[in-house]
This record gives C-alpha cells, sequence and structure tokens, in this order.
C-alpha cells in the first residue's frame, strides 16, 4: 500500500513537472518578455512604444531584449543597453534621413556605437540615390570593430561610395581586409591595400531630393 | 406466496383478484398483435454504447506512471513535430518562396544555411533575432566526424543579428561580418539577407 502510495505521487510529481516546463515554454513564447522583472520590462515596452511613435524599427530594440534575456544577463544592464540602441537608431533615422529602410537604421545604428559620427552618416546619405546603404555601414562598422581606424575606414568606405562600387565590391573589400588581418597585416594598411584593388563603377549615385535630406540640425550639434 | 395473499386486506384481495382474471380476446387477436410487433421497428442501440459505456480500470502504479509518461511524450512529440521549423522542408528553398508568390519581397523568405565548424563540439545551435535568441529553439546537425554544423533558417529579407551558441557558449560567425559590442561582453554577427529584387 504504501509503495503504491510512493508510485503514485511520484507520478503525479513527475506530471506537475512536466507540465509546469512546458507551460514556462509557452508563456515563454507568447510573451518572450516574461522572463524579465516587472520594471526593467515595463523600460523595455515604453521604449518599444516610443519607437513606435518615432517610425523606428522595434525589432533591434526587442531583439537586443531578448538577447540579454538569452545571455542571462541582469534586468538593470538589458535596459541599459536597449535604451542605447534607442537611441543609437533614433540618431541614425536623423542622420540618414526619414525615408531610410528598418536595415538601414539598424546598420547605422551599430555604426553610430562604433564611432562613426552623425555627420559622417548623413554625408554618405546624401548621395545615396536610390541605392541601399546596409551594406557598406555593415562594412564599415565591422572595419572599425576589427580595428581600423575610424577616420581612413569612414573615408575609404565614402569614397568607394562616390565611384559607385557595388555590395560586391564592399562584400569582396570586408573579406579581403579581414583575411590580411587574420595574416598578420596591420588593419589600416588592409585596408588602404583592399581598396585600391576596387574597380571605378560609373559617377555617382544622384543627390537625392531636398526633402528626403536629414535633419541638418542634428547634425549640426554633433 | 399463497399466505402472503391470504394475508391482504380483503378489499386489497378482491382487487388483486380481479387484475388476475383473464381477458377475453378474439381469435385473430393474437396473430395482429404478434404482426404489429414484427412490423414496428426495432429500438436503435446506441452505436457508442460500448465505447462510452462507464468503466473502471484497474491498473498498477507502475503502470500507472507508464501510461502519464506515455502521454506526456505523445503530446510533447506531437507539439514538436507541429511547431518545429527547423525540419526537412526548410530544405526546399523553392517551396519556401513558391508558396508565397503574392506577397512583396520584402515578407518572402529566403532559406539561409548557416555552416559552422566546430570538431570538438557536442551541441551547436543558433540564435538571433529570428528566433528571439532562443538557445533550443534552431538546433544544428553534423554529419561524419568532419566537425560541420549546419542548419537551413527562413529569413525574411533585412538585416539580422545572430550568433553560434556551442556548448553553451556564444561564438560570433568567422565567415561573416562583426556586428559592434553587443553591451553584453560579447559580439555577435551580421547578416543582409536580399529581397529577390534588391
Amino acid at each position: 500500500m504504501r509503495a503504491a502510495l510512493r508510485s503514485g505521487a511520484l507520478a503525479l510529481g513527475l506530471l506537475v513537472w512536466v507540465a509546469g516546463g512546458l507551460g514556462a515554454q509557452d508563456v515563454r513564447e507568447l510573451d518572450p518578455l516574461s522572463p524579465l522583472e516587472s520594471s526593467y520590462r515595463r523600460s523595455v515596452e515604453l521604449l518599444l512604444d516610443s519607437a513606435r511613435l518615432a517610425g523606428l524599427p522595434t525589432g533591434p530594440i526587442e531583439s537586443k531584449a531578448l538577447e540579454g534575456i538569452s545571455k542571462k544577463v541582469s534586468g538593470r544592464q538589458i535596459v541599459t543597453v536597449v535604451r542605447d540602441v534607442f537611441r543609437s537608431l533614433l540618431r541614425a533615422q536623423s542622420s540618414l534621413g526619414l525615408r531610410a529602410s528598418p536595415a538601414e537604421l539598424t546598420a547605422g545604428a551599430n555604426a553610430l556605437r562604433v564611432g562613426i559620427t552623425s555627420v559622417e552618416l548623413a554625408h554618405l546619405a546624401s548621395t545615396r540615390g536610390s541605392k541601399d546603404l546596409t551594406v557598406p555601414l555593415v562594412v564599415l562598422s565591422d572595419l572599425v570593430t576589427r580595428g581600423v581606424p575610424r577616420d581612413p575606414a569612414s573615408q575609404t568606405i565614402f569614397q568607394l561610395w562616390q565611384r559607385g562600387a557595388a555590395d560586391d565590391d564592399f562584400l569582396g573589400l570586408w573579406r579581403g581586409v579581414e583575411r590580411d588581418i587574420v595574416s598578420g597585416t596591420d588593419p589600416g594598411i588592409a585596408l588602404m591595400n583592399r581598396a585600391r584593388e576596387i574597380p571605378s563603377r560609373g559617377p555617382p549615385p544622384t543627390t537625392p531630393p531636398a526633402g528626403d535630406r536629414p535633419d541638418d540640425s542634428e547634425n549640426r550639434n554633433r | 406466496m399463497t399466505d402472503q395473499f391470504d394475508s391482504l386486506d380483503p378489499e386489497l384481495r378482491q382487487i388483486v383478484a380481479e387484475a388476475r382474471r383473464p381477458v377475453a380476446m378474439g381469435e385473430g387477436a393474437r396473430v395482429r398483435l404478434m404482426q404489429a410487433i414484427r412490423s414496428a421497428p426495432a429500438p436503435r442501440r446506441a452505436r457508442l454504447e460500448w465505447v462510452l459505456r462507464p468503466r473502471q480500470i484497474a491498473l498498477p502504479p507502475w503502470a500507472t506512471v507508464a501510461l502519464a509518461a506515455g502521454l506526456v511524450g505523445i503530446g510533447v512529440i506531437g507539439g514538436t513535430l507541429v511547431t518545429d521549423r527547423d525540419g526537412p522542408s526548410a530544405e526546399q528553398p523553392s517551396a519556401v518562396v513558391a508558396g508565397t508568390p503574392q506577397l512583396p519581397d520584402s515578407l518572402v523568405p529566403r532559406t539561409i544555411k548557416f555552416v559552422l565548424v566546430a570538431p570538438a563540439a557536442a551541441r551547436v545551435s543558433v540564435v538571433g533575432d529570428f528566433n528571439g535568441w532562443n538557445t533550443s529553439a534552431t538546433p544544428m546537425q553534423t554529419r561524419g566526424a568532419n566537425g560541420m554544423w549546419t542548419v537551413y533558417v527562413p529569413l525574411h529579407p533585412g538585416l539580422h543579428t545572430y550568433s553560434f551558441v556551442v556548448d553553451g557558449q556564444f561564438v560570433n560567425d568567422p565567415t561573416a561580418p562583426l556586428a559592434p559590442d553587443d553591451g553584453f561582453g560579447s559580439r555577435n554577427s551580421i547578416m543582409f539577407v536580399k529581397g529577390s529584387s534588391l
């Protein structure tokens, strides 16, 4: 009788444990921010609302919060980093203009976070025409992250952009520089050497209409 | 029985005697009665009567545990099959794209192959903005002993931030551009997925 009771209790415990685990998983899928403590969660949700109101993509903000949860970072630190992402997106929008795509804004925000200035971003955006800035900005951020000095990196990307370089050119430049850095070349020299290999693709893109230009007042302040 | 009858109240005995008196029936009455019974539809038996009939089943404790575990297992496997995003269907990019021809390019997912060489790893997965950074959502598979881990993931056009998780450690993709410091002490990788018209 006692053995039967013990087995029954074990079965019940097993069921409760499994059901509890599945329940927690379901809640996480339905409400991914649920692991955050309520006050930090409220802060993240406020930032998401602010991003929506400002016309910013909310994906990078929510993704950063989820990344923090996944990496088991404290709620306080998650909110700090998420707020930083929000500010970067706002500055990127101000520099790249309201017609910048979510991908361009995300890439622009990343570039700002590695030290590229709003003025440099606006300079790049002012000659974008109908071309997409995402790949040049991704490559620029990567180069600075890998140790290429900021000014030469920014100038080289801008010159290539003006010479009509395509996405494949920028990605080829990135691969070459990355390979050279791994094999021991100074990052700045690697960039100079590899940039020379990229041929000119033709005239620079046309200047966008005046209404699409980024907010100059914001750029003057930076 | 007779004693019981005799002990009844006289009035009651009279009523019972009346009730017992045989009723005179006509010659064909019995035949008509039987014909009427034959022509009347037989009452239908409930088809699920046997299934629905309540019954008690006595199981030993070990069988109860096994039954409970089995039911939970069926539920988990069923749920996994329904919600699995990394199954073999992901290896058919044309099906993914052809299934949504009316959508704009920015909404049509492209199937991306993630590859990582990690010969010493026991478990590898990919996490990123496409799976909510869920470390168990997109496990990678390895075949043979070359240590190459792969997985196919449908991604919408746009910029994606991701990382590999090798035995619990976040590792950036050595073949992709780096994102800036993630703010949490490590670096992620960046992937730009173009729409078909980009």
